[in-house]
């Protein structure tokens, strides 16, 4: 019942804005019709439209990377790809488009490869989306109120014993979840990442002009955004390389 | 065994020791230079060669020539079939100061204790005659260079170089003829071509000059003899202005002299003197035309020429894993051998072994044409009937000025079981299964499905309703308890007050059950006896109604701390009640019951307290 309550709870604000909504979901079949019959042009601009409005999601995201795909634009397909990822970290469809596009851009990284642990963890916490992550949160939180209702009512003594266990798995769970979600928020909203939109860009050893120059970077190439000096972004890329460049070449993710 | 060995080691460094005491026999001292006859100022390399150990170098007298890098020692070191020589050489990078025949006297070195002499060698210097090398020739006096001068005026109109093409503004890919042509007047005893310059912009094929004389023309009023030198196909490779670059060329001229000082034998012989004069073309330029672009075939490979085309499959039904051959044959004039490669669509189960290419060319005056073959080797790998197409091929024909397009070929193939053909195949006995083949690779299709729209960085995760839904179980579950609490406490004072009054009621119960023994209503009676003794138990054990039964409350007498003879005589009590219900008693026994009923329940309310 509890569990109900709070999806009430968070569906409550959706229900306000289901009318601007439907107009703009129509907007997006409209866009898919437009890449179906191959206007991809056309497409690109309705889902912009959309994405204008301040609506997003991820199939939204995901179409709008594959028109800009169709029209050879790569860099802009890669960055809606890599926005489409942070909303679904495990949509297979999106990783495959995304590595389809990473295969039409110059620059070829070998990433430095991660700690297993980190890798683990990486691919557990992106196996749900960041929503489902906060409704299981939820939902262990309730697990264990009723898990302690119960223990408190309950008179015999083996149904204590277990809805004592329950308790403690159920904050288990809860704070598991809880770290899941935070480690997939961070990365969506702390942990800054841009694609590179100059087709050439010399990284240099400090935030000046003319500084010494380090290695040249080409358009759709990712990079970390480490910390930032006036308009000049100090960045990472995949082999852990690491150099200034002017933020007007990039576009964050 | 090992001694062997040493002694076998000790034999070799010996036998190489001996040889090393042979080695100064037939000593060479030899002087040699590169060139015999060099004009002033040209650099030719002197060498002095011993084939020996030596020491103490002594240099010939070199004051008729100019020392450009010298003496550079070097010495070289050899064995060969367990004989070492060794040989140093010294040499020197001259050029003769003046005309004439010069000699280079000996040189000498010390070996072995003893002196070695080389031999004289004479060099002979003829005047420099090309702009180029005036200059050089400068502080030799004025005189001499006022002659050459002379002669050089004298030759400028008589030789010349000059590059002509077939076409002026041929399209990009059109093949031109370039041609260098000698124009002289004068005897040309020698020519020699620099290196072909690299024609930026074109692609290039020597031409082989099988006639290099051409009639004679006239240029200015004056008839000159035309050699061809080089001729060269060219196929622009971009639009707009292309450079054919200048040809340089060394040749040896024979000119009459002009000296005013004749000889007699200059007199007798007619005074010719040999000249080594270098010619330069001057670059031309062309104008490229780019491919017009109305009526460019979608397909068009930038073929460009006139080309025709056969394509021949040798049979057209065989057996699965049989070979099966396709010929492509291109004919025709244009830059042949760099034809791109037709396109088919091979049917995917098909094995298809990348192209034989042959190319055939001959390059003319006329232009390079030739043929070039592509034999691909097919093999099916499954039964059926197949279709092979062959995509159109376009090409550029600049002579008409417009585009080309040869249309594709549908060729079917009828492939049978292995078995019909030649016994069991070996390739596919095992299985038949096989991993779907990828033909192509594109991007995945769009979503189709629900858009879910939501509101930009509108996460539920860190937002207030999160934490709203986070915190209100616990909210629930805190006023949930509090209630019970409450519910529980008034339960529980309710208890007190029935247990209070739990012996008052059941005294009640029990008169009521008396008088209703006096008006001998048996039925009545007993069901009051029970109830007393039912209800008295229950609001003093707080057990609910629901839950009373003989059993409960045996137990709950159990915990409280009745006796157990109570609980024995209550138990009983109750069974006669139910008893004597269904099979009604004398009065006595009722009264008896009765009296048994209050003494029992007596002892319980002082036992339970």
């Amino acid at each position: 019942m509890k569990q109900i309550l709070g999806f009430l709870l968070l569906t409550l604000p959706c229900f306000c804005f289901a009318e601007a909504e439907q107009h703009y979901s129509d907007l997006f079949e409209a866009g898919n019709v437009h890449y179906k019959n191959g206007n991809y042009d056309s497409a690109t601009s309705i889902y912009q439209q959309i994405q204008g409005a301040g609506y997003e999601s991820a199939p939204l995201l995901f179409n709008l990377g594959n028109s800009y795909f169709k029209q050879g634009a790569f860099p802009e397909a890669i960055l809606n790809y890599e926005r489409a990822l942070k909303r679904d970290p495990s949509n297979p469809d999106i990783q495959f488009n995304l590595s389809m596009a990473n295969n039409q851009i110059v620059d070829k990284i070998e990433p430095l490869p991660g700690f297993f642990m980190s890798n683990w963890w990486k691919a557990i916490h992106r196996s749900f989306d960041l929503d489902y992550w906060a409704l299981l949160c939820i939902a262990f939180s309730a697990m264990v109120a009723l898990s302690i209702f119960l223990f408190k009512t309950s008179q015999e003594p083996s149904s204590k014993q277990s809805y004592f266990f329950g308790g403690i798995l159920g904050i288990f769970l809860f704070v598991f979840c809880v770290i899941a979600a935070n480690s997939q928020y961070t990365e969506r909203y702390r942990n800054e990442h841009a694609i590179v939109f100059d087709s050439s860009v010399t990284l240099r050893s400090e935030p000046a002009e003319n500084s010494s120059e380090l290695f040249v970077l080409h358009d759709g190439t990712k990079v970390q955004v480490l910390r930032t000096e006036a308009s000049w972004f100090y960045v990472a890329i995949a082999d852990g390389n690491k150099g200034w460049i002017l933020g007007s070449s990039l576009v964050k993710i | 065994m090992n001694y062997r060995f040493y002694i076998f080691t000790l034999l070799l460094f010996f036998g190489g020791a001996i040889n090393f005491s042979v080695e100064a026999q037939g000593t060479k001292f030899t002087a040699s230079v590169s060139k015999n006859t060099v004009t002033v100022d040209e650099q030719f390399k002197l060498t002095f060669k011993i084939n020996a150990q030596a020491s103490n170098f002594q240099a010939p007298d070199l004051s008729d020539f100019r020392l450009y890098s010298g003496p550079n020692q070097s010495s070289s070191m050899q064995w060969v079939n367990g004989v070492m020589s060794s040989s140093i050489s010294f040499s020197y990078v001259l050029s003769p100061r003046k005309v004439g025949t010069l000699t280079i006297g000996e040189a000498q070195v010390n070996t072995g204790g003893k002196a070695f002499n080389s031999n004289p060698i004479t060099v002979n210097a003829v005047a420099a005659n090309s702009q180029s090398k005036t200059q050089a020739t400068q502080p030799q006096g004025t005189k001499q260079n006022n002659s050459n001068s002379g002669i050089q005026e004298q030759i400028k109109d008589n030789v010349f170089l000059r590059v002509v093409t077939n076409k002026a503004s041929p399209y990009i890919g059109e093949q031109i003829v370039a041609t260098y042509k000698l124009f002289y007047r004068v005897d040309v005893i020698d020519l020699q071509a620099d290196k072909l310059p690299d024609f930026k912009g074109f692609a290039s094929e020597e031409i082989e000059i099988k006639n290099n004389q051409l009639p004679e023309e006239n240029v200015n009023g004056n008839i000159y003899r035309v050699a061809v030198v080089k001729q060269i196909v060219l196929f622009p490779q971009r639009s707009g202005k292309l450079q054919i670059d200048a040809l340089k060329l060394k040749t040896v001229l024979r000119v009459r002299t002009q000296s005013r000082r004749r000889s007699v034998f200059d007199q007798f012989f007619g005074g010719f003197q040999d000249l080594q004069y270098d010619i330069e073309s001057k670059p031309i330029s062309i104008n490229v035309k780019p491919l017009p672009e109305n009526g460019k075939p979608k397909n068009f490979s930038g073929a460009v020429g006139s080309y025709s085309y056969s394509t021949n499959l040798d049979k057209d039904s065989v057996g699965e894993n049989e070979a099966i051959n396709l010929k492509v044959v291109a004919r025709g004039t244009g830059n042949i051998a760099l034809l791109p490669e037709p396109n088919f669509k091979f049917p995917v189960d098909f094995e298809v072994y990348d192209p034989k290419v042959n190319t055939n060319k001959t390059v003319s005056a006329s232009g390079m044409q030739g043929k070039k073959s592509f034999e691909y080797l097919l093999i099916p790998r499954h039964s059926g009937r197949f279709e092979l197409i062959s995509e159109d091929f376009s090409f550029f024909n600049p002579k008409q000025g417009k585009y080309v397009v040869v249309p594709g070929k549908k060729m079917s193939i009828q492939v049978g079981e292995a078995g019909n053909s030649e016994g069991p195949s070996a390739v596919n006995f095992s299985t038949r299964k096989e991993a779907v083949k990828f033909v192509g690779k594109d991007i995945r299709y769009i979503n189709t499905g629900d858009a879910n729209l939501v509101e930009k960085d509108d996460t539920l995760f860190g937002s207030k309703a999160f934490y709203l839904a986070l915190g209100s179980p616990f909210l629930l579950l805190f006023i949930v308890l509090f209630m019970q609490g409450r519910m529980n406490e008034r339960n529980s004072n309710q208890g007190l007050l029935k247990r209070r009054r739990a012996g008052g009621i059941a005294k009640k119960h029990l008169q009521k059950a008396s008088q209703l023994q006096k008006e001998s209503k048996q039925v009545e009676f007993y069901q009051e006896l029970s109830s007393a003794l039912f209800g008295y138990t229950s609001d003093k054990l707080g057990i609910q109604r629901s839950d009373l039964s003989q059993q409960s409350v045996t137990e709950a007498l159990r915990t409280s701390g009745a006796s157990e003879p109570d609980i024995i005589e209550w138990r009983e009590l109750i069974e006669a009640c139910e008893m004597a219900r269904f099979a009604p008693s004398s009065d006595q026994d009722a009264e008896r019951l009765l009296q048994r009923a209050m003494k029992n329940l007596e002892n319980l309310e002082s036992s339970i307290a």
